[in-house]
């Protein structure tokens, strides 16, 4: 990313799921969806593949919006045995889940900035620093684990250790082992990595360095005319369907 | 007045384990100052007072003159730095610039000065361009520099290192320890480390400090402890440089002071003539 296109491409994204969320019908949700991966491909020249992140959240918002039709509503449209769809919350249903699948796909752009470019943006958006200071620290410690967790199943593989060839039960201890050693681990790194802090001069007042920067009167111009376009495309469709 | 001293320090684990036993210390400014001992002689338990993380029991630490209490903590830490063993402990931030200015920002300096510092100290150790690589992304020995920016971009005048070359391949070692001296030479800081790598010993450090048992057991310059005293009594390693200087003395042959590899080679060259 370019200098400034974070905190740009974030204020972008902020202002897109806003929109997404306050679709009225399913069909502004859609439009607002088109826009946005017109808007991404065109003028961020993002890879079309970043939005295949989305099938690993769908999921989780979806089923929220897939038990609607058989919890919401009066006017029952269809009922056979215990399943009965009610048009209503057919209808709620289909909005939450265009909603969250076009916020998704707003989502999902931040994928292309690296992550102390999204905290830097966070931070520059008046985010709390403690909480961005919290989010850096997980950022940095979750490869740690990973890492570590890495090193142990190797550990592991090299004493002829093989998670797919034993039993049920005995994978179900084996990997309760792995996790507590892990979490005895990040404990102790807790421990380390806070007397390593204070050592530095840490304390409540704290927070993390991030390179200012500020949207200029063309890009703040440009950002303007692209939320235009989104907010556009969701009242389009209530003129045209 | 040394830079960094301390007096008859005593340091009790939760009033059980008695770490330190009447620890005497200084260190001076621009000086490197080696700290050796078996694991378990109390040698970080000591490095861990000068930056304020523990308090003795009994006894006194001085930081330029100025006792390390609670009170004074921030500007302490602001002047000693303190570079631990593993560098996974201390690199706290997502990014190698981040990190380097946490500690800078948190002595509050301002912004403008915080960036330029964060420039000169990776500038120092040599690891300019990697301002938004993930930690997790360096090799060890880049992590232990980008650890050591840190502490650089603090503006300290005491470096106290624990064991900073443990873990580095030789020439992982050398350039650490030539950042070091350049650091000595060119800035006047005074570094103190520990190490278990006892032939670094006489080429970089201008005093030696033995401890054992939570004592300090000897101390002065690296050719007078390692010529004086068998380490191997303790647990440790002579280097095979003094070893051999040693057993010269000990056969009657006049060794040439200093005690260097020139004149180990010069002492050996004479012999050889006398024998022709």
């Amino acid at each position: 990313m370019r200098k400034n296109e974070p905190l740009f491409l974030m204020i972008y994204v902020i202002a897109g799921v806003a929109v997404s969320a306050s679709a009225v019908t399913y069909w502004s949700a859609a439009g607002i969806m088109l826009a946005n991966l017109i808007i991404s491909s065109i003028f961020f020249q993002i890879d079309a593949r970043v939005f295949r992140k989305i099938v690993y959240i769908v999921p989780f918002g979806g089923l929220i919006a897939f038990l609607q039709p058989f919890i919401r509503g009066e006017n029952v449209i269809f009922s056979y045995w215990i399943f009965t769809i009610r048009a209503e919350g057919l209808e709620f249903g289909l909005l939450l889940f265009s909603r969250l699948l076009s916020a998704f796909t707003f989502i999902s752009l931040i994928a292309v900035l690296k992550e102390h470019e999204i905290l830097g943006a966070l931070r520059q958006l008046r985010i709390p620093k403690e909480f961005i200071f919290l989010l850096s620290l997980t950022v940095r410690y979750l490869m740690e684990f990973r890492l570590a967790l890495r090193r142990m199943r190797e550990c592991m593989a090299s004493r002829g250790f093989e998670l797919s060839s034993i039993p049920y039960g005995r994978k179900l201890r084996i990997i309760s082992y792995l996790m507590g050693s892990l979490i005895i681990n990040a404990i102790v790194q807790a421990d380390r990595s806070y007397e390593a802090m204070i050592s530095r001069g840490f304390s409540a007042d704290s927070g993390l360095f991030v390179r200012r920067s500020s949207l200029n009167l063309y890009q703040f111009l440009k950002l303007f005319i692209l939320i235009s376009l989104v907010v556009i495309s969701a009242i389009v469709p209530l003129y045209v369907m | 007045m040394h830079i960094l001293e301390a007096k008859d320090v005593h340091h009790v684990y939760e009033g059980k384990i008695h770490a330190l036993k009447g620890v005497n210390f200084r260190a001076d400014r621009g000086e490197v100052v080696a700290l050796i001992g078996p694991n378990g002689a109390g040698k970080t338990t000591l490095l861990k007072h000068f930056n304020g993380l523990l308090f003795p029991s009994s006894g006194k630490v001085y930081v330029r003159g100025v006792e390390v209490r609670k009170e004074n903590l921030r500007d302490i830490r602001r002047e000693v730095g303190f570079l631990f063993q593993n560098p996974d402990d201390q690199i706290i931030a997502p990014t190698v610039e981040q990190d380097v200015a946490f500690g800078p920002l948190n002595f509050g300096m301002e912004e403008e000065m915080v960036a330029h510092n964060v420039k000169d100290s990776l500038e120092l150790v040599g690891m300019r361009g990697y301002e938004d690589r993930p930690p997790h992304t360096l090799s060890y020995g880049q992590k232990k520099r980008v650890a050591i920016a840190g502490l650089l971009a603090c503006n300290p005048s005491i470096l106290v290192l624990d064991e900073p070359f443990s873990g580095l391949d030789p020439s992982g070692k050398r350039e650490l320890m030539n950042i070091l001296l350049r650091l000595r030479d060119d800035m006047s800081l005074t570094v103190v480390y520990t190490t278990h790598d006892v032939n670094s010993i006489p080429e970089f450090a201008d005093r030696l400090y033995v401890m054992y048992g939570g004592e300090v057991v000897v101390n002065g310059t690296p050719e007078e402890v390692l010529m004086d005293r068998n380490l191997e009594d303790i647990g440790l390693e002579t280097p095979i440089m003094f070893r051999i200087f040693r057993e010269l003395v000990n056969r009657g042959i006049d060794v040439r002071n200093p005690f260097t590899l020139k004149s180990l080679l010069d002492t050996i060259e004479g012999l050889a003539n006398e024998k022709k």
